[in-house]
């Protein structure tokens, strides 16, 4: 019996935490539709995320930064490929991302950066100063970009209490504490 | 000053030339018009920001008011047309090492407005005409980035079958609402003419600061010791009016009064006063300032208009304003005249006068909104110090007062009084001038309108000489 009783604890044990997801909707107000918001869980004390092996990927295509929006785990390369006949180049000037500049290159080639450091990277090309894109270096991996209705999922987030932050290229910045515990909705409203 | 025949006539032939280059260059234009431009870029109608067009409504004034754009900061979310970046957002954390960023609008930001006329003249010495057209105008407006719009115009009008032109540019620095810098084309009158909904303008705006004419004395070369000769002068110099536009530089503001509701607008701006290149080394100076009481706010918001319909804002709003300048006018006129110093016994007398005449104008204005009736009006009175060039100071006293009836949303009816009192010879005309004009719009689509007019005049030198406008108005 006692043998049973602990097989069945260390069963138990075995199973991962309870986990959910958070989703809802972002609205932002000011701007032409609710996309491109990033919702993410904020530093959570005591625990550690490894970044991925494989690399995030943002594509210079029509003269535009795709994905606009792009949030990665701390410690993620991201590759900057050419896919428009004409040249482009990445860089950023913001301090978190080492001011970095890979130089210009031709359609077909990527050029590479790995974010070590929690960062919102706005990313430019010298080429063609109309191009913007942002990459959110995030100390989580429970991150969403939201759609143009506004809507989220971040699925498999463990049931707890965290702060959940919302980030938009163009307006400002909200947080809350939430409670997870399993399909959580939170819904948000961002303005300039 | 004498000359023979043949120079003369070259010198009245290069008169004219001038006199010709001077009135196209001299047609003002007043930049406050409908612009279709806007209805495209926001994919909205024009009834959003006019009553009839070109009139504005309660939204229209908020939307000037911000700088061309949509109240309360939600011009990035109203705007459909997607505009062209000219620098990503970011580019503003790089400066003074990158161009500040901007956008600008995603298709060419031009609009056409036309006007025909038919014009019937009770004075039998002129015909009845179809002036098609009476003007054509083409329209550009719009915003760069966050903080600078403008305005281009240029129009063609129809002038006694003489087509000038005339144009506005303007660019407008738009840090805050409460605080606009405008360079270019300035209007330093407080109701906007350019916004009016009759062919006829309102009277006070008229009211020159000196003569079109004037008989100037010259002593006789076949009798020096005789009468003087007569001669009429003309100047070829912009004869000052409140009406027209002016180059110059404006600060203006609106702010919300409280509860969103109402509120302030100002204005304070130095002008040519007489055409782009300034007839004197003085430059004119204006200010005017109004309070909205009630209704939307200045800069949007602030309770609906009552029953929500787009020509109604019930408010009272009351303003002041005033104007000083100095206009130079050289009056130059020439005779041909018996001389017996002359071989051919004839000889040219001209004569040249320059009146700089210092003048002010201050007066007041309101605008009363009550559900589908719109009454507003404007007195002024202006004060010449030397118009003929006699140092003989004139007073001018002039108003109006209008009132607009929406009858349905399509149909307005239009009763405008007002009086202009000179007490000097400006016009062939008595002291006090008595102007009545009723009109009705017909606004067949939200940008195509019909208006009757009748412009009549009640006083007994102007009686005989009413005439009857039917004016054909679009704009795309």
């Amino acid at each position: 019996m006692k043998t049973m009783t602990i097989a069945v604890l260390l069963a138990f044990a075995a199973l991962p935490l309870a986990a959910g997801d958070i989703h809802g909707k972002v609205a932002c107000k000011g701007v032409r539709n609710s996309a491109d918001a990033v919702v993410y869980v904020a530093g959570i004390a005591g625990k550690t995320f490894s970044p991925p092996a494989a690399h995030a990927q943002v594509d210079q295509k029509g003269m535009q930064f795709l994905p606009h929006v792009l949030p990665v785990l701390v410690g993620t390369t991201v590759d900057f490929l050419n896919s428009d006949a004409v040249p482009h180049n990445a860089f950023s000037p913001e301090d978190c991302a080492a001011k970095f500049n890979l130089g210009t290159w031709p359609q077909g080639q990527s050029k590479s950066y790995t974010f070590v450091k929690e960062c919102v990277a706005t990313v430019l090309c010298n080429v063609h100063p109309e191009m913007e894109g942002f990459v959110l270096a995030l100390p989580t991996s429970y991150f969403a970009v939201t759609s143009a209705d506004g809507s989220y999922q971040i699925k498999d987030v463990p049931d707890g209490t965290y702060t959940v932050k919302v980030w938009h290229p163009k307006l400002k910045k909200v947080e809350q504490s939430l409670t997870v515990a399993g399909a959580t909705e939170a819904n948000f409203q961002v303005t300039k | 000053m004498i000359h023979n025949p043949l120079d003369k006539m070259l010198s009245t032939r290069l008169s004219r030339t001038v006199a010709l280059l001077a009135a196209v260059a001299s047609l003002t234009a007043t930049s406050a018009s409908a612009i279709p431009v806007f209805a495209r870029k926001y994919q909205t109608t024009c009834a959003t920001c006019h009553t009839a067009f070109p009139k504005l409504n309660y939204f229209g004034k908020a939307f000037k008011n911000n700088g061309y754009r949509y109240p309360e900061g939600t011009d990035e979310e109203m705007t459909r047309e997607k505009p062209v970046s000219l620098g990503a957002e970011a580019y503003k954390k790089l400066w003074p090492n990158a161009l500040w960023p901007a956008n600008i609008a995603g298709s060419l930001p031009i609009g056409v407005r036309g006007v025909m006329r038919v014009n019937e003249y009770e004075n039998s010495s002129r015909n009845q005409s179809f002036e098609f057209p009476h003007e054509l105008e083409l329209l550009a407006a719009g915003t760069i980035g966050d903080t600078f719009s403008y305005f281009g115009e240029v129009e063609m009008e129809n002038e006694d079958n003489v087509t000038e032109l005339a144009t506005v540019v303007v660019l407008q620095y738009d840090p805050r609402p409460d605080f606009h810098v405008r360079i270019g084309e300035v209007s330093p009158h407080p109701i906007a003419d350019g916004l009016r909904l009759t062919a006829s303008h309102y009277n006070p705006y008229d009211v020159r600061t000196t003569p079109g004419s004037l008989n100037l004395r010259a002593t006789n070369p076949a009798n020096p010791a005789g009468p003087q000769l007569s001669i009429s002068s003309a100047s070829e110099e912009d004869r000052w009016r409140l009406r027209d536009g002016q180059a110059g530089i404006e600060l203006w503001g609106s702010r919300n009064g409280a509860g969103g509701n109402g509120g302030l607008t100002w204005a304070a701006g130095i002008a040519n006063g007489q055409g782009l290149n300034d007839a004197n080394g003085a430059k004119d100076v204006y200010a005017r300032v109004a309070y909205k009481f009630s209704g939307y706010g200045e800069l949007g918001g602030g309770a609906s208009p009552e029953g929500t319909e787009f020509w109604r804002d019930d408010s009272f709003k009351a303003g002041l304003f005033a104007y000083k300048g100095t206009s130079t006018n050289v009056f130059v006129g020439s005779t041909v005249a018996l001389d017996p110093s002359r071989p051919a016994g004839v000889g040219t007398v001209e004569v040249e006068k320059e009146i700089e005449n210092d003048f002010d104008v201050v007066g007041a204005e309101f605008d009363w909104w009550f559900k589908d009736l719109n009454v507003y009006g404007l007195y002024a009175q202006q004060s010449d110090d030397d118009p003929r060039g006699t140092g003989e100071a004139i007073d001018s006293k002039s108003w109006f007062v209008e009132g607009d009836w929406t009858i349905y949303p399509w149909l307005v009816g239009i009763l405008r009084y007002g009086q202009t009192s000179q007490d000097f010879a400006v016009r062939a005309d008595p002291d006090t001038q008595k102007f009545l004009v009723p009109a009705i719009v017909f606004v067949a689509r939200a940008n195509v309108k019909f208006t009757a007019e009748a412009q009549m005049r009640l006083d007994d030198a102007g009686k005989g000489n009413d005439v009857y406008v039917l004016a054909i108005d679009f704009g795309f």
